[in-house]
This record gives C-alpha cells, structure tokens and sequence, in this order.
C-alpha cells in the first residue's frame, strides 16, 4: 500500500503557502518517513516533493480576513480545492495536511497502522489553554460535532469516496447547508464541509464515520504571534484581550493560524 | 401477565399530545395503550380511558403519583405525553422486566450529549438529589411500588415537609421529578429505581441544557422542528423517546 501526505499550496497576494509547504513536507520526511505530494497552481521545481500536481486555483477562492497579531486584511483564500483530495491523491492512504501544521513528532505514523477509512480530529487544544471558545467544538451554536479539515487521513476506499462525494455535495449547496447548521460566517470553510458530511454520513447522529487520528493536535490562532521554531519546539506569544502570555510547545503537532508569522520563522 | 403504556393528559392540548405520541407508539410497537385523564378521549388509539379527577395545581401532582393505581396493566411503562417515540422499546421492556420501578436516569440533548443539567437541575444539586425523570418510567404492581408513590404523593402534598427535606432549595410549586427523586433518595433505593442503559435514548428539550452559547427561553425559536414520518431539530435526526415540551407539533 503506497502511502503518502498531500499538501495544497496556492499563494495569495501576500502568503507564500509553497514555502510553507516546503517545509511541511521536511517535516513529513523527518517524522513520518513518507513522501509528499503538492497541489498547487504553477509549475516548481523542488526535489522536496515526490510529485507536484499543477492545478486551476482561480475556481475556488472566497475573500478572507487574515490576521496578524493585532493587524489584518483582506486576501484570496484559495481553500476548496481540497475537495477534491481524494480524486487527486497518488497514494492508497493519505494525509491531507494544511501547510500551516507544524508537525514536531512522528504519532501521525499510526494513521497508517489502524482500520479506519476516515480519521480527523474533533478534539483539538488551544496552546493558551484558559482561552474558552466553543467555535472548535461545534460547527455552530446549533450545529454538528466540528472536524478539522486541517489533517485530514484517508484511504483509497469506497467510505472514503462516500465521504469525499459528500462533502463535494456539501461544497456544490453550500448556501443550503449554511442555512440548515445556521453557520454565520459567509466563508467556505473545508471544515466545516467535512463536518456537515461526517455528520449526514452519520445519519444525521451523533456517530463514528470518522475515526479519531491516533495524536493531539493543538492550535494556536492568528492574533498569537510564533516567536521560534526548532525541530521539536515552537515559541509563542498568545494573545488573550489585552495580556499576553509566552508560551512553548514540545513534541507537539501544532496547527499555526498567523500565516504573516509563521513565514518569517520559516 | 399484561403489559401497555399509560398516557397521562388533563385539558385539551395535552389530550392532542397524547394523541401524537399514541401514534408514535402504534408504529414501533403492539403493546396496548391507555390514557388517564380528566375528559373522554374519542380515540380507537386507547384500549382504556380512564376518567379522573382534574387537577389544579400546574403539574398535576396528584393525579401523576397515582397512574400505579389506575393502570389497568401488570406491567406499564410511562410516557409523558409531549413526547414522541421515534424507535422500539423493546430493549426498555426487556431490561426494565421483573423491576418493581425503573425511571429513566440519563437525559440527552437534541446532539445526543448528556445534558447539561447545570442550569436547570438547581434544586437537584443543590439539596443532592439523584437524576431520575419522570417522563419516561416504568413499574409492575407491586408494595415496592405502591409505598414509593405513596410517599411522592406525601412529599408534594405537604409543603413544610417539603421545606424540610430540600433544605438548600425547595420549589414552590410541587414537582413530580423532584418528589420522585428526593423519595427515591430517602428510600435509599437511587439503584433499585435508576434506568441506567442508553437505550432508549431520553432526549429532553430543555432548552437551557442544550449545550447553546445563546439559548433562548424556548428552544423552538431557537431551532426549527421537522416532524414528518422523522423528527428532526435542526440537521439532527432524533432517536429514542424525543421530550418535546413546547407546543411545537
């Protein structure tokens, strides 16, 4: 069974995803020992990659607020094409990861040593731990169980096409499944997708579609500031209100929200 | 033996629920069907009608502890009338068989979480008492279960005894949970009487222990209702013994 991580990178106005990527993808082959495979929308040259697949980016793009620390604009979010992981995978089991994860262990391995067809996270830890938000826990205030798209394993099977073909059904009537979790916010989130679709294939129930990923996955969000990055660690200046809080992460696999920051420790 | 559900309604709109929740019955089950209340219910749904006296206090305390004496069934389950039953109890009956008295101990939201009982169980916490509901219980004719409501129809007829034993909070107006709960703890018989398995699910609507950031006082403003051959609130397909609690249907 080949088995590999896919990336998505397509670059904005200002964030470079593929850099990002580049480094994701060391870190795949640090830790996890397996190759990765980028999309992307232009032709690079990077031996950091096992294949690099060149797709329309122009066809899935919403506008986003990106925040830095304190400060914000408004930039292209190039983020639906994740939609289609499956259909363009080259591996028989897969990572799908965000560019944004820091991997800094190997505990994703055992995605590939256990049954599931599907498995993401539903249980996720904000790095300043006193920090109270529902918003990971829901997709909405009324709404089903939130999965984070952001690492994301599957493998070629028939769930994992039942699964990628709902979530394409969610993505084609976004504005109708919007209405029915009475989500707020006008971007598409991959999130959110993959959460409505575990949640219908669950016949609409609390159920185990999805597996859960054999780790801990914790965040850290864009108003927090990434301070150093080693191999294992990672520095961060939280932020809650007006206070901050120094705060440092080991061994631990962290999805980091500022872009702006995380590009200039990379 | 004979085994059936007992409805209890008084007044018009609880006769229209009990009606709805028959026919929730009647698609899962055979079992026979009554209803206690305090008019004639023109429904080929109720095998008996049993007319009793109405009540005027707001839950009808009186009449609710004593559905063990007017049963015409060995074996009856309870259903509280705003409520629909949206799969089989075959596994309630088989579990609850040989029991004097089980009342259902686990409440779900509408996500199927346990519910939060936080907010709206404040008398429970704060006097102690076990969680136990009354909109879904189950007893054979028995002394055990005759002294039991004996005592919850003592409890919710004497005010200053009621004082006495909820020390820390105490109700004004008379409660069935809370006098069946608080006996059931004086009794010393929480296990004997608790329900402890997940199946049925009990969803109850309060709408304060949905787990919401922004609950409103009626859930059903809150979320919509889809009540068609399957309930739903919201995007959820409900399951079990749905409590609904507000005029929704």
């Amino acid at each position: 069974m080949s088995k590999g991580c896919l990336v998505f990178a397509f670059n904005n106005e200002k964030i470079d995803y593929i850099k990002q990527a580049i480094d994701l993808s060391r870190r795949i082959k640090k830790y996890l020992d397996v190759p990765t495979t980028i999309i992307t929308d232009k032709k690079i040259i990077s031996e950091d990659f096992d294949q690099i697949i060149v797709i329309d980016k122009n066809f899935y793009s919403s506008k986003k607020t990106y925040h830095d620390g304190n400060t914000n604009e408004r930039l292209t979010f190039y983020n639906a094409a994740r939609i289609q992981a499956y259909k363009l995978t080259p591996y028989e089991e897969t990572i799908v990861l965000d560019s944004d994860f820091i991997i800094c262990n190997d505990n994703l391995k055992k995605c590939f040593l256990q049954n599931n067809s599907v498995c993401m996270y539903d249980k996720s830890f904000d790095i300043c731990s006193f920090r109270q938000t529902q918003e990971f826990t829901w997709i909405s205030d009324i709404g089903c169980k939130f999965y984070w798209a952001t690492c994301t394993y599957f493998k070629k099977d028939n769930q994992a096409k039942l699964f990628f073909d709902v979530i394409n059904h969610v993505y084609e009537n976004y504005s109708y499944y919007k209405r029915l979790y009475q989500i707020n916010s006008n971007l598409y989130r991959n999130d959110f997708s993959f959460s409505i679709a575990a949640h219908i294939l669950n016949n609409y129930q609390k159920g185990n579609f999805v597996g859960d990923m054999p780790d801990t996955m914790y965040y850290s969000l864009d108003k927090d500031e990434i301070l150093s990055i080693s191999n294992e660690e990672i520095l961060f200046l939280t932020n809650f209100g007006k206070k901050n809080l120094a705060v440092k992460t080991n061994k631990h696999n962290v999805h980091c929200m500022n872009k702006y920051s995380l590009e200039k420790m990379l | 033996m004979t085994q059936g559900y007992l409805l209890y309604a008084q007044g018009q709109t609880h006769i229209n629920y009990a009606i709805k929740c028959a026919e929730s019955i009647k698609k899962i089950d055979d079992r026979s069907i009554s209803i206690v209340s305090n008019q004639t219910v023109s429904k080929d749904l109720f095998e008996n009608n049993i007319l009793v006296e109405e009540n005027t206090d707001k839950f009808h305390v009186l009449n609710r502890s004593r559905l063990w004496q007017w049963s015409p069934y060995d074996q009856t389950t309870v259903i509280e009338s705003d409520s629909i039953v949206c799969q089989s109890l075959n596994n309630w009956w088989n579990k609850n068989l040989g029991n004097d008295l089980k009342f259902v101990s686990q409440a779900y939201s509408y996500r199927q979480e346990k519910l939060d009982v936080l907010r709206d169980r404040k008398t429970f916490l704060e006097n102690d008492l076990p969680n136990l509901y009354v909109a879904l219980h189950y007893f054979e004719k028995s002394t055990f279960t005759k002294n039991f409501f004996n005592f919850v129809e003592v409890i919710n007829t004497q005010e200053a005894l009621r004082k006495k034993l909820l020390p820390n909070r105490s109700p004004k107006i008379p409660s069935m949970d809370v006098a069946v709960c608080l006996a059931a703890k004086l009794l010393d018989c929480v296990d004997k009487v608790s329900y402890l398995g997940e199946d049925p699910t009990f969803i109850h609507m309060k709408p304060y222990a949905q787990g919401w950031e922004n609950p409103f006082e009626n859930w059903s403003k809150r979320i919509n209702l889809f009540a068609g051959d399957e309930i739903f609130v919201g995007p959820f397909r409900q399951q079990g013994v749905f409590h609904y609690i507000e005029d929704v249907l």
